[in-house]
């Protein structure tokens, strides 16, 4: 199996197996237009985020070997819990919300699907303030806009009890 | 995590608008829809993001069910569905569901008239799938409206109901659904459904479920591209007597069909079942019936799908029965109620000639046998069927509990099938101390005579069996009888996976 090296922007190099480096539309492109043997540059990826990426990879082929189920392919947006719960644990909001990013950028369709859930599951039931740390939004309401827009959706604020 | 080099400080400031709107979109769809609402409170940016959801899901189990007029003017449900469809940009709603089950206050006209110009408005937005449960609606007859019929959007349709009247028109029904469920939650449905199930020119996917009428009916299911057919009739706790539906099926096509009727006491007229390659039979039966109609008019039953590849057949105490000859049958799958199913067994392989994978469960026995009937030796046919000889390679033997009638069961098949490649038997764990253990069993299965020289044998231990709740073993029934004429309320369960 052909290996493909990438470097990130630390100045890091990885080796992908060629089947999982095709994986990303990003470096699939590089890759149609540039020889296999080159380095890829990958400035905008951090090299933590790449060992997360392939600590995925690799988690998800062993579930392939042991369930006999091509994850991959069928582009399945949640795996198995524990799955779910091992790869959750050590990655804080700010770390999701730059992952979530880097993933969209190299264009990893099965991963990007698989944080868009995890970022969902965080939400929930989090108060306003803490799911503007998730997303990275900026307050810009004033409080007397604030007050207003809660006046407006207060139907919206009828149903389950979030903290506030 | 925390320790390895993060993103640089001024990737920090920009991360603000860093993520896409389309991720962000995405995200947002992933949540109920009720939480995805309130993210207009994040920032200007947001205040607008959830106005092009894609799919809106309303559960009234998350809203207030009851509530006093003094503190809110009406149904804060009902608010809240109203305003999203109001406020909802002009992008494609692609599934519109509404779950109404929980309120405590009466359904009256006005809601009738607010659902209606909801479906309407999704139907505006190009609606593809519908979900629609409205439960409980205390008398209150619903009308779908007409211009759901004739949308020419809708390809998923699921309503659950016990009030709604379907009224389709007569052409221009339907004309790009592919899938229809429909649920009747209770025998009180307001018209017998007739035509619904005759309306639709493309529908490729049909399940009716729970109980579709009062009294026996007629119900036809006409649809020329049907390919998948699920009946699955409730048990009517309801009445005192269970109606005898008739259902006349013309689906050309059909290759899937999956049957569940608890007391089988109606009647199904399979038009042309020359396409059907997959079937599941799930009769239980109850002793207080004929056991010779009921044999009767399965036999005719299995006749109709005679020409299937794969079949899965539960039934309890079949007596005196038999089968045309399954020709093109290579895969069964037989749900064994008792002792006295070996007949069952033994019709099933000999009509069964090209027959090549062989899965048995034994669903455990029922409480109403007399104790000798239990030890009834079984009686081997003189010739052996046909599949033994030449086709059976694979055989499963699954929730074995290692009883007298089981071994002999399993050392017939393993003596006679000259063909068998694999025989796997999962066992069960011991209930009871006077039970033999895994390794008793076995030792035991592994010594006896086979009739092919390269089949393997392998007893494996099956961890799911504590699933098997309703299982009795034999020497339970033995250690007292009174006891389990109490448990007449026994469902069996039947663990057939899909």
């Amino acid at each position: 199996m052909k290996k493909i090296s990438v470097r990130t922007s630390d100045g890091q190099e990885f080796e992908l197996e060629e089947n999982l480096a095709m994986e990303s539309a990003t470096i699939k492109t590089s890759l149609d237009a540039f020889s296999r043997d080159d380095i890829i540059l990958l400035p905008n990826v951090n090299s933590w985020e790449m060992v997360k990426i392939i600590e995925f990879f690799t988690k998800v082929q062993e579930l392939e070997t042991k369930f006999g189920v091509k994850f991959m392919e069928k582009k399945e947006g949640r795996f198995l819990e524990a799955f779910q719960a091992e790869f959750d644990k050590d990655l804080s909001d700010d770390n999701l919300y730059c992952l979530l990013w880097t993933v969209d950028y190299l264009g990893i369709e099965v991963l990007l699907e698989n944080l868009c859930h995890l970022m969902a599951e965080r939400t929930k039931n989090k108060t306003v303030e803490s799911c503007r740390n998730l997303f990275g939004v900026q307050h810009d309401y004033t409080p007397e806009e604030e007050a207003e827009i809660r006046e407006d959706y207060s139907w919206a604020f009828e149903g389950p009890e979030i903290e506030e | 995590m925390a320790s390895e080099s993060k993103p640089q400080e001024e990737a920090d400031e920009d991360r603000i608008s860093k993520l896409p709107d389309d991720v962000l979109c995405h995200i947002l769809s992933l949540l109920d829809t009720h939480e995805a609402v309130r993210t207009t409170i994040l920032s200007k940016k947001w205040n607008n993001f959830w106005t092009s959801l894609p799919n809106l899901e309303f559960y009234d189990k998350y809203f207030p069910t009851s509530y006093s007029w003094l503190e809110y003017e009406c149904d804060p449900f009902m608010t809240f569905v109203d305003r999203v469809m109001l406020l909802h940009d002009s992008k494609d709603i692609r599934k519109f569901s509404l779950s109404r089950m929980h309120r405590e206050v009466e359904f009256v006209v006005e809601d009738v008239y607010h659902i209606h110009r909801w479906i309407d408005a999704a139907i505006e937005h190009n609606i593809v799938e519908l979900d629609l449960s409205l439960v409980d609606c205390k008398g209150m007859n619903f009308y779908l409206p007409q211009s759901l019929y004739t949308c020419t959007t809708l390809v998923v349709l699921k309503v659950e109901s016990n009030c709604i009247s379907y009224d389709p028109p007569i052409t221009g029904c339907f004309p790009r659904l592919k899938v229809l469920v429909v649920s009747f939650t209770n025998p009180d449905s307001p018209d017998p459904v007739r035509r619904l199930f005759s309306c639709c020119p493309v529908l490729e996917d049909l399940a009716i479920y729970g109980y579709p009428g009062r009294d026996a009916l007629d119900i036809t299911i006409s649809a020329p591209e049907l390919k998948t057919l699920k009946i699955h009739l409730s048990c009517n706790e309801y009445y005192m007597y269970d109606p005898a539906y008739t259902f006349n099926i013309d689906a050309p096509k059909l290759e899937n069909f999956s049957l569940k009727d608890p007391w089988f006491l109606s009647n199904y007229h399979l038009e042309n079942g020359n396409s059907l390659v997959k079937a599941k039979i799930v009769l239980n039966d109850s002793e207080d019936y004929d056991p010779i109609d009921f044999a009767d008019r399965t036999t005719a039953l299995l006749g109709r799908i005679s020409n299937v590849e794969c079949l899965s057949f539960s039934a309890a105490f079949l007596e005196d029965f038999h089968l045309s000859t399954f020709d093109t049958l290579y895969q069964l799958e037989l749900s064994l109620g008792g002792c006295n199913n070996w007949e069952l067994l033994i019709e099933f392989l000999k009509k069964s000639p090209n027959l090549k994978h062989l899965v048995l469960k034994n669903k455990g026995r029922l409480p109403y046998f007399e104790l000798d009937e239990l030890e009834s030796n079984l009686v081997s046919p003189p010739v052996s069927p046909n599949c033994l000889l030449s086709s059976l390679e694979t055989i499963s033997i699954k929730q074995f509990t290692g009883q007298q009638d089981e071994m002999e069961v399993a050392e017939y098949l393993l003596k006679n099938g000259e063909v068998l490649k694999t025989m796997k038997i999962y066992i069960m764990n011991p209930r009871s101390t006077g039970e033999p253990t895994k390794e008793e069993l076995s030792n035991k299965l592994l010594m006896y005579e086979k009739g092919s020289k390269t089949c393997q044998v392998e007893v494996i231990y099956d961890e799911n069996w504590t699933k098997y709740t309703n299982v009795i073993s034999c020497s339970e029934i033995r250690e007292s009888v009174e006891k389990y004429k109490r448990l007449s309320n026994v469902r069996l369960v039947n663990v057939v996976k899909e």
